[in-house]
């Protein structure tokens, strides 16, 4: 065995206690060798400085007199109640939205990675004419749609045309979805109404996209009579009378 | 300090008497083990009032869990292993913002102990082993705070840090070379030795 492997184990037999009738060989040649002897030395010298800088740490421990009461008051303390309120809704908000990010992207992952076309699932309905018309005068694109617009025509149970200058007036989230499927626009949160009535219905009329739409014609907060033209000179105010000691 | 297996049937009747609910059975509980439990966390975080913390903590989930010990075996390594995995929970966020200061004055004290004449040698030494210890990741510094503060045998702390023997000399071993791999070459000396760079070209 080289002096240094003597030297290794000797010093794992010193550290740990284990000096014994297996280290006997060892403990020879240490007797005759200077370096080893001069290695554990300063092993054994460190390990003590070690245990005077640990006993330092915690020189001195006091704990607080009141620290029972403390524990005692938070072990008898019920539990918390789970995480609820917009915390624990924030916190389930953030896990559905990871989820949900990372099956979007597996699934985009998939698509490119196996070049797949990705094709409308929807069922083919039958058009109809007048529906064909209405978006036929719409100029948008395809881009700007959610869909085609000869997919379904919405049941004339559920659509009443409302009086009202190109307002749309959502009901209840099926109609909407039907008119989001028929191809309209789906409407912004200006286009709802803020009480709607059971039966109140979604007009045909405004198949436009909202993005094509001028600014007053999606804002109906304020009637245009309201409104005041742009070009009116603002009134100027009336001249005061000079102050005294200004000049006029 | 206690040995963890030395003590196990009253801390089982100690145990018992708490999971029916006797809250002097806690008092004893706490006034047996709190010391150790505050040495360790002290040890680990140097803060006393983050390791005060730490200690209510251990031991409000100790109450809270009760039901869960086992009578049977010293609580003596779960509470140890709890200080210690709240120290490291808690340590290591307050890290982040000390790491840069840390190495600043690391590097300063390696400034300072090339002219030792400024310094008072022993007291350098040691502050030199506190920052490494400091410095050494959690695994090791558990270990030589269960083995050479604490006095725990090998197999003691091998059960408290949830490991087997031949791991946890493997960390102390790691734990002392690279603690005396932070001391000045010629802090290396024993006294009357010559010096290690030597010692080492001489083999």
């Amino acid at each position: 065995m080289s002096c240094r492997r003597i030297c290794r184990e000797l010093l794992s037999f010193v550290r740990f206690g284990e000096l014994g009738a297996r280290s006997q060989p060892h403990l020879d040649h240490l007797a005759g060798c200077a370096s080893c002897r001069d290695e554990v030395g300063y092993d054994r010298e460190m390990v003590q400085r070690l245990r005077t800088a640990l006993a330092a740490r915690i020189e001195g421990m006091n704990l607080s007199p009141q620290v029972w009461e403390q524990i005692l008051r938070r072990a008898q303390a019920p539990d918390p109640e789970p995480a609820d309120g917009w915390l624990g809704r924030l916190g389930a908000a953030a896990v559905r939205r990871r989820t949900t990010t990372a099956m979007a992207g597996t699934a985009l992952a998939l698509v490119l990675a196996l070049n797949m076309e990705v094709v409308s699932i929807m069922p083919a309905v039958t058009t109809d004419a007048s529906m064909e018309a209405a978006f036929t005068d719409a100029d948008a694109s395809d881009s700007q749609r959610w869909a085609r617009p000869s997919a379904v025509r919405p049941t004339p149970v559920t659509a009443t045309e409302v009086v009202g200058p190109r307002r749309v007036v959502i009901s209840p989230p099926e109609i909407r979805m039907s008119g989001i499927v028929a191809g309209l626009t789906p409407p912004s949160a200006s286009d709802v109404a803020p009480d709607p009535a059971p039966e109140v219905l979604v007009v045909f009329r405004s198949v436009e996209p909202v993005g094509h739409l001028a600014d007053d014609d999606r804002l109906d907060a304020g009637s245009p009579a309201q409104e005041e033209p742009d070009d009116e000179p603002e009134p100027q105010p009336a001249p005061s009378p000079a102050e005294p000691g200004q000049p006029s | 300090m206690a040995q963890p297996s030395t003590e196990s049937r009253p801390a089982g009747d100690l145990v018992e008497r708490m999971q029916s609910g006797d809250l002097d059975a806690f008092e004893e509980f706490f006034t047996t083990y709190k010391r150790q439990v505050y040495a360790t966390a002290l040890a680990i975080t140097r803060d006393p009032f983050l390791a005060e913390e730490i200690l209510q903590d251990c031991f409000v989930k100790t109450y809270k869990v009760r039901e869960r010990l086992d009578s049977s075996r010293s609580p003596l390594p779960w509470l140890q292993r709890v200080a210690i995995n709240l120290c490291y929970s808690r340590v290591s966020r307050r890290r982040h913002l000390a790491e840069p200061i840390t190495s600043l004055i690391t590097n300063l004290v390696v400034d300072l102990a090339a002219r030792p004449e400024q310094v008072v040698e022993s007291r350098e030494v040691l502050e030199v082993l506190q920052r490494g210890i400091d410095a050494l990741p959690p695994k090791q510094q558990t270990a030589i705070i269960l083995y050479y503060l604490h006095g725990y045998s090998l197999a003691e702390s091998a059960e408290i840090a949830r490991c087997n023997v031949g791991t946890m000399k493997s960390r102390l071993h790691y734990a002392l070379k690279a603690l005396r791999a932070r001391l000045p070459v010629e802090r290396q000396l024993p006294v009357g030795g010559t010096p290690a760079t030597v010692r080492a070209s001489s083999r």
